[in-house]
């Protein structure tokens, strides 16, 4: 088990956003959490990346509980997310927000930095490298050099996948990837998915409202209705389910 | 247009893209070390306080052009740096190459100090705070009679360094190649800030909190860091303002002070290095100006410039109204504008610095 969460539960004032939830995520599969609008996948995600802090419950990664970090000490220890809506820094090039990607594992200080010593050149280096495999990996080669602020809606959308990918994640959160992609962009990102899954060896749990893009890329997929999982399986197992279907369609 | 083939990484992090870049700069040094030989006192005041004003602009423009952090109490910083370093050679008898920098370490902790327990303000918030504490700074220097002079201010001696004289009023020229050599390192270590993780984690946090701690970056710590180096910056731009004025008192660094440092970063260019020199060269260029006019143009006539009070005040914000309305990226965004014209002769389209409004940001989480 790469991901544990143990009796999750979130309340505001109240209303139950998410309620005694319990979900294994296994070392390198695809995870896709569905559920109709509010069911709170999102807030599961920002539950697990630590913006929220649950009320009730634990969450175990990789043995240890993580309950206690703050949302920037998450990416040393491996988990990387993106954003629904897009969150790139739009007055930075593509390149830059990459390079952010790998601020976490520097091993220079700010006053190293400023006086720029032969060590800062040499991992500046190394940073790039592993940035452009990224480049090199998502095909946006032709962006490298652009502000953010140029790019189109889906090329953002990858970049902001890419970011995540430049933290060299054992973990990849993803808040609904395929949301305002093209149905050819969304093809591209089919295979992006099970690539990361395939040749970086990344687990990857994402929140999905496209069956079609889910069925493609997940292993296994949980539904969520209501702040309840109520099952959790193969999209078929899913989408036979009464309860899930009850939640998108009404008795 | 000129176009860098690179077969390595270096290019991109080095200093100057390419040789005739390296050569600009260059010539711009050796032109600004000339300066003396060929201009008279005056004038070479007058640009040692140029100097001056862009270490200033170039400490708030870390703060606000790089991390997206206001200040309005940046004359808090240079009060510190000024007395800091007069108390620290007088009091403390330290020579003036130790005091300089301790100077401009005390405004550093000053700074971090203010930043912590305000990280979780923003915008008009933390301006309205930088601004009370500008006075609030102002009050203590009064009231600490004993160091500071009280209302009565402080006399800075002339700089000695290594028994050469950098003295305003005996040595002037000496002073300027000083404040220079301080602008060249300081230049540089921006530079270094803007081309490494530091950099980058200062632009994260200016464009977007919560994917700055998405990525790794801690937010908090990043803003005491950031917060740190402008007051240092600004302590020492501080430090030579104290010994350039010769005489000082708290009035000398009052809100107005505040105030144009951020004009002057505003009309200049906020978030580049260049900005604040342009905008340094606008302020100090004004009165020069004021005085022309009323020696050439205006003489004989009814207008008497010299009987309107605020004038500087008046035509200083006439431009900054005037560089909100039509350049808001300030000179330095004219500039690269004219630069690019000449690039792309005859290709440039006129909105080719437009961006898009950026899309919807997610809900913030706090």
């Amino acid at each position: 088990m790469i991901l544990s969460l143990e009796n999750i539960s979130l309340n505001f004032g109240g209303i139950k956003a998410v309620d005694q939830v319990s979900l294994d995520v296994k070392e390198g599969e695809i995870f896709a959490l569905i559920g109709p609008n509010g069911a709170g996948k999102s807030t599961m995600f920002n539950i697990i990346s630590r913006y929220y802090t649950q009320s009730n419950g634990s969450i175990v990664y990789r043995d240890e509980y993580i309950d206690k970090l703050q949302p920037h000490q998450l990416s040393k220890i491996g988990v990387a997310r993106t954003f629904q809506n897009i969150e790139l820094f739009p007055n930075s090039t593509v390149l830059q927000n990459l390079l952010v990607g790998q601020n976490s594992s520097k091993s220079s200080n700010f006053l190293q930095e400023m006086l720029f010593l032969p060590s800062v050149r040499k991992a500046e280096i190394d940073r790039r490298v592993i940035v452009e495999k990224v480049i090199d990996f998502l095909n946006l080669q032709p962006f490298r050099d652009k502000q953010i602020s140029a790019l189109s809606y889906g090329t953002r959308k990858i970049v902001e996948l890419g970011r995540a990918l430049s933290m060299q994640p054992n973990l990849l959160l993803l808040d609904e990837p395929a949301s305002g992609l093209s149905a050819e962009e969304t093809t591209d990102l089919a295979f992006w998915i099970e690539d990361i899954k395939k040749i970086m060896g990344i687990t990857v749990l994402m929140v999905e409202h496209d069956l079609n893009l889910v069925g493609k890329v997940a292993d296994r997929v949980g539904a969520l209705v209501e702040g309840n999982l109520v099952a959790v399986g193969s999209l078929k197992e899913i989408q036979a389910n009464r309860k899930v279907v009850e939640a998108y369609i009404g008795t | 247009m000129r176009t860098i083939f690179k077969t390595s990484y270096d290019p991109d992090i080095n200093l100057f893209k390419d040789r005739f870049h390296r050569l600009c700069y260059a010539l711009l040094c050796i032109v600004l070390i000339l300066f003396p030989f060929f201009l008279n006192e005056y004038f070479i005041g007058e640009l040692t306080l140029t100097l001056i004003w862009a270490i200033a602009g170039m400490g708030l423009m870390i703060l606000v052009g790089q991390s997206g952090q206001v200040s309005l109490g940046h004359s808090a910083f240079m009060a510190t740096g000024a007395y800091g370093v007069v108390i620290l050679q007088s009091k403390l008898g330290l020579p003036f190459i130790l005091a300089l920098p301790a100077a401009g370490l005390i405004s550093a902790l000053l700074g971090v100090l203010i930043a912590l327990p305000t990280t979780r303000l923003h915008g008009i918030y933390l301006a309205i705070l930088t601004l009370a504490i500008s006075v609030l700074v102002e009050d203590i220097i009064v009231l600490a009679e004993p160091l500071t002079g009280g209302v009565n201010g402080m006399f800075a001696s002339d700089i000695v360094i290594f028994g050469i004289n950098f003295g305003r009023y005996s040595n002037i020229a000496n002073l300027y190649w000083l404040v220079l050599f301080t602008t060249m390192l300081l230049v540089l270590v921006y530079k270094n800030i803007l081309r490494t993780p530091i950099g980058r984690a200062f632009a994260s946090i200016r464009d977007s909190e919560v994917s700055a701690s998405a990525m790794g970056v801690n937010v908090v710590l990043t803003k005491a860091v950031a917060f740190g180096v402008s007051s240092f910056f600004t302590g020492i731009a501080g430090a030579f303002f104290g010994h350039f004025a010769t005489a000082f008192n708290y009035e000398t660094f009052n809100v107005i002070m505040s105030i144009t440092i951020l004009l002057m970063i505003v009309i200049g260019g906020v978030g580049s290095i260049h900005g604040a020199f342009f905008g340094a060269i606008v302020i100090t260029l004004l009165p020069v100006l004021i005085s022309f006019l009323r020696d050439f143009i205006f003489q004989g006539s009814s207008i008497n410039l010299m009987a309107l009070p605020g004038i500087e005040t008046g035509i200083f914000s006439l431009i900054l109204i005037l560089v909100i309305l039509f350049e808001p990226r300030g000179i330095y965004g004219a500039w690269l504008k004219t630069r690019t014209y000449f690039e792309l002769f005859p290709l440039y389209r006129k909105d080719m610095f437009r961006r898009q409004k950026s899309y919807l940001k997610t809900e913030r989480l706090r």
